[in-house]
């Protein structure tokens, strides 16, 4: 262990020795298996279980682990090898991350070098190196209250989607903040613990709107009287149909100019009252616009409307997810239970953090970042004395060492 | 509800199955001489099923076409071939749902209700120009659908509302029909204590028609010696970019390795293939091609994944005709050698 690490295994364990924690372990916790990402060598220990959360606890506290996870799926012998666990059912899980948003601030605070060449570059690391085609990155990243307001924002709309569309019961219903750049969505549910991959992979997909064909949406061309009339869903309409034209009329109302249609499209369209989108059949009702710029705006309607999780979380029954109530080893700060009606005025700059007192630690390099009231940084190779919860997300972010 | 007029439709419901018991018939009865109209259509439906894929509807003895389903079913069990269970139960499945699409929205809902305890809701909606009479639950739905690879099956091609997907009473019955081909499946296999002797040369005659129509009845499975000329595009493109010294992201690297453990290559064969990567650690491929073929680590041997993933992550390579009737790298593999060797089915088991 290096001395960064000492200091944050030491920190960590002073929080989890705190004779007021408590573990809020997920419903059936017996039937789960847990496992512990530990300092030391960064070994997973798997395959355990608890019977309560005060074992739970115990074991957290003697492992303090860098980080907590349990099973999303449920077992008979959660401590069996992975073949003899005997899968009887699993949570329908969603995660989103700043990973998978295409925030423009990113550049600013992310950067990556390829392990294969050494290519460096700012911004969320590409598929493939762009020099020598290798996928093996290394990538530093931050957290940022622009990529962590748009990870909300599409929380938002997840969950709209999982109550209107999929039926997804309130009560079943478990949001938590990762305690990183993202939100995490759990469904405790026997109508959703059965399904099977391929199925979550259907509901993935639907949710990212991946293979949505809006002909198969009766958005088509017909003939009235020997002119070609567009027809298409309305506003008001069930699932996708109605979320379409909802995109449709968001689109009108803000970035219509900035989706690549010719300034004349714009003009026709913005000259257009968008509340005609309200009424009834309205497709065919602006003048110069045809069915391909209608397809272009769906599009992006359909774009701006889906949420962009995590499909690998969602689809995999076997996953492994954070366990909330305990501390991310990224950041140091606290994965931990978002009352849903609170997530607009949640701030995850200032509710999970977990560590009182000061620090001092030398900073290599670090961009600029806000924590509760205050605003740090940027740092560059000097030695500050910061709260302990802005020191310990330097640590934890591997941008800084302690000083004794 | 049924009538015995819809048990002999569709012998699959659990009020065939009641019917049979009310009449005090037991296989033991099958030596009777009122048995053999039943012992016929129970060989014409194998026949059928066998040679053509499908199954015909006759109504000239109710009671004959109740009965016979089991029997067939029963025969076919006594058989031990599964791919030839799976035929006979896509065959009937097929058959029931040419009749299904025919039957009263009431019919069909009582149907999916009561045998296959769906939640589903009959409903009077017209979202836009379609006309829809069901709502049926999301796990109903899905459980169903994601066998079916027509676009309009998938999720964000349906209306999701308050977890139902809206069907036309036609689409119903498709999802009905996958159903019943997972539930005669599920059945088959399941043999009673005694079987009666009379049933010994029936079982042989089906297996030499099963020989006949789906080919030699010895385990049709992958072949021993992996043949490269069976290989799908992308496994191919894979090897070939390989062997060329270009980068294969780690999911081409997984698909590989996963595809060549199940067709049965040699543990030395695999990492040979990985040998010319710019990258090649002969330790750390040899512990993950051993990881994949399950000597390692959850000791789970893992198996390649399927072209949906493929697509996904850009490992899906000029696909062909082939292609098109698998989901699968793996059962492209199978099909194509069958096709090679000659060994394969006769005709599409579809």
């Amino acid at each position: 262990m290096n001395p960064a690490e000492q200091a944050i295994r030491q920190r960590f364990q002073q929080y989890y020795l705190d004779p007021k924690r408590q573990m809020d372990p997920p419903p059936s916790p017996a039937e789960r298996e847990y496992g512990f990402l530990l300092f030391n060598g960064k070994f997973m220990v798997r395959h355990r279980s608890f019977k309560d959360p005060g074992s739970l606890l115990t074991a957290v506290r003697d492992l303090v682990p860098l980080h907590v996870y349990f099973s999303t799926a449920y077992y008979r012998e959660p401590t069996a090898p992975m073949d003899e666990k005997g899968w009887t059912g699993a949570d329908l899980v969603f995660d989103i991350d700043a990973d998978h948003l295409n925030t423009p601030c990113k550049p600013d605070h992310d950067n990556w070098k390829c392990k294969a060449c050494g290519t460096i570059g700012n911004g969320g690391a590409p598929k493939l190196c762009p020099k020598c085609k290798n996928d093996r990155m290394e990538e530093q990243t931050w957290l940022c209250d622009r990529c962590l307001q748009e990870a909300k924002e599409e929380t938002a709309k997840l969950l709209e989607m999982l109550y209107t569309d999929l039926g997804i019961d309130h009560e079943a219903t478990r949001l938590f903040f990762s305690g990183h750049r993202g939100y995490h969505v759990h469904v405790y549910s026997k109508q959703t613990s059965q399904l099977g991959e391929e199925e979550r992979r259907e509901i993935a997909d639907y949710l990212l709107a991946q293979g949505l064909d809006p002909q198969l949406h009766e958005l088509e061309e017909t003939s009235v009287g020997g002119t070609r009339v567009a027809e298409g869903p309305l506003m008001g309409q069930p699932g996708w149909r109605g979320r379409i034209v909802a995109g449709i009329y968001d689109l009108l109302g803000s970035e219509i100019d900035q989706i690549g249609l010719t300034s004349t499209q714009v003009s026709a369209l913005r000259s257009w009252d968008r509340e005609d989108l309200l009424r009834k059949p309205f497709w065919s009702s602006v003048k110069g616009i045809g069915m391909s710029t209608w397809k272009t705006l769906v599009s992006k309607a359909v774009e701006k409307k889906s949420a962009r999780i995590d499909t690998v979380v969602t689809t995999d029954i076997h996953r492994l997810i954070r366990m909330p109530g305990t501390l991310n080893g990224h950041t140091g700060l606290l994965a931990m239970k978002v009352p849903e009606e609170r997530l607009d005025e949640f701030d995850p700059f200032t509710e999970p953090l977990a560590f009182q007192g000061e620090m001092k630690v030398k900073v290599t390099e670090s961009p600029g970042f806000r924590l509760g009231e205050e605003r740090f940084g940027p740092y560059q190779d000097e030695t500050v004395l910061l709260p302990s919860a802005a020191a310990m997300l330097l640590l934890c972010k591997r941008r800084a060492q302690p000083i004794a | 509800m049924l009538t015995r007029a819809d048990l002999a439709k569709y012998p699959f419901l659990n009020e065939a199955s009641d019917y049979i018991k009310e009449l005090g018939i037991s296989i033991d009865d099958i030596a009777s001489p009122d048995f053999s109209p039943v012992l016929e259509r129970a060989e014409k439906r194998l026949e059928e099923a066998l040679s053509k894929g499908r199954v015909s509807n006759e109504f000239a003895n109710e009671n004959a076409e109740i009965l016979s389903f089991p029997v067939s079913n029963l025969i076919l069990s006594l058989t031990g071939e599964e791919r030839a269970q799976r035929r006979f139960a896509l065959a009937e499945a097929k058959r029931a749902y040419e009749l299904l699409r025919q039957e009263s929205p009431e019919k069909l809902d009582y149907i999916a209700r009561t045998t296959f305890g769906w939640k589903l809701n009959k409903i009077d909606a017209q979202p836009g120009k379609r006309f829809y009479d069901f709502a049926i639950s999301l796990a109903d739905y899905l459980r169903n659908s994601v066998h079916l690879k027509e676009p309009k099956w998938k999720l964000p091609n349906r209306i999701l509302d308050h977890g139902s997907v809206y069907a036309t009473r036609e689409e119903l019955a498709r999802l009905l029909e996958e159903e019943v081909r997972t539930r005669i499946v599920n059945r088959s296999g399941r043999l009673p204590g005694e079987v009666p002797k009379l049933l010994q040369p029936k079982v042989e005659r089906t297996r030499g028609l099963i020989t006949k129509w789906l080919g030699i009845p010895s385990h049709y499975e992958l072949p021993k010696v992996p043949s490269p000329e069976a290989m799908p595009p992308c496994v191919r493109h894979l090897i070939d970019n390989l062997a060329e010294g270009k980068n294969v992201q780690h999911m081409g690297r997984f698909t590989l390795a996963s595809f060549l453990v199940n067709i049965g290559a040699g543990e030395e064969e695999i990492v040979k293939t990985f040998k010319p990567a710019s990258d090649f650690s002969e330790k750390m491929t040899r512990y993950q091609v051993e990881h994949i073929a399950g000597k390692r680590g959850g000791r789970t041997k893992y198996t390649c994944p399927m072209c949906t993933t493929l697509k996904t992550y850009g490992v899906c390579y000029k696909p062909d005709e082939i292609c098109s009737t698998i989901r699968n790298p793996l059962s492209y593999y199978k099909r194509k050698a069958g096709i090679l060797t000659g060994r394969g089915p006769k005709r599409e088991p579809s």
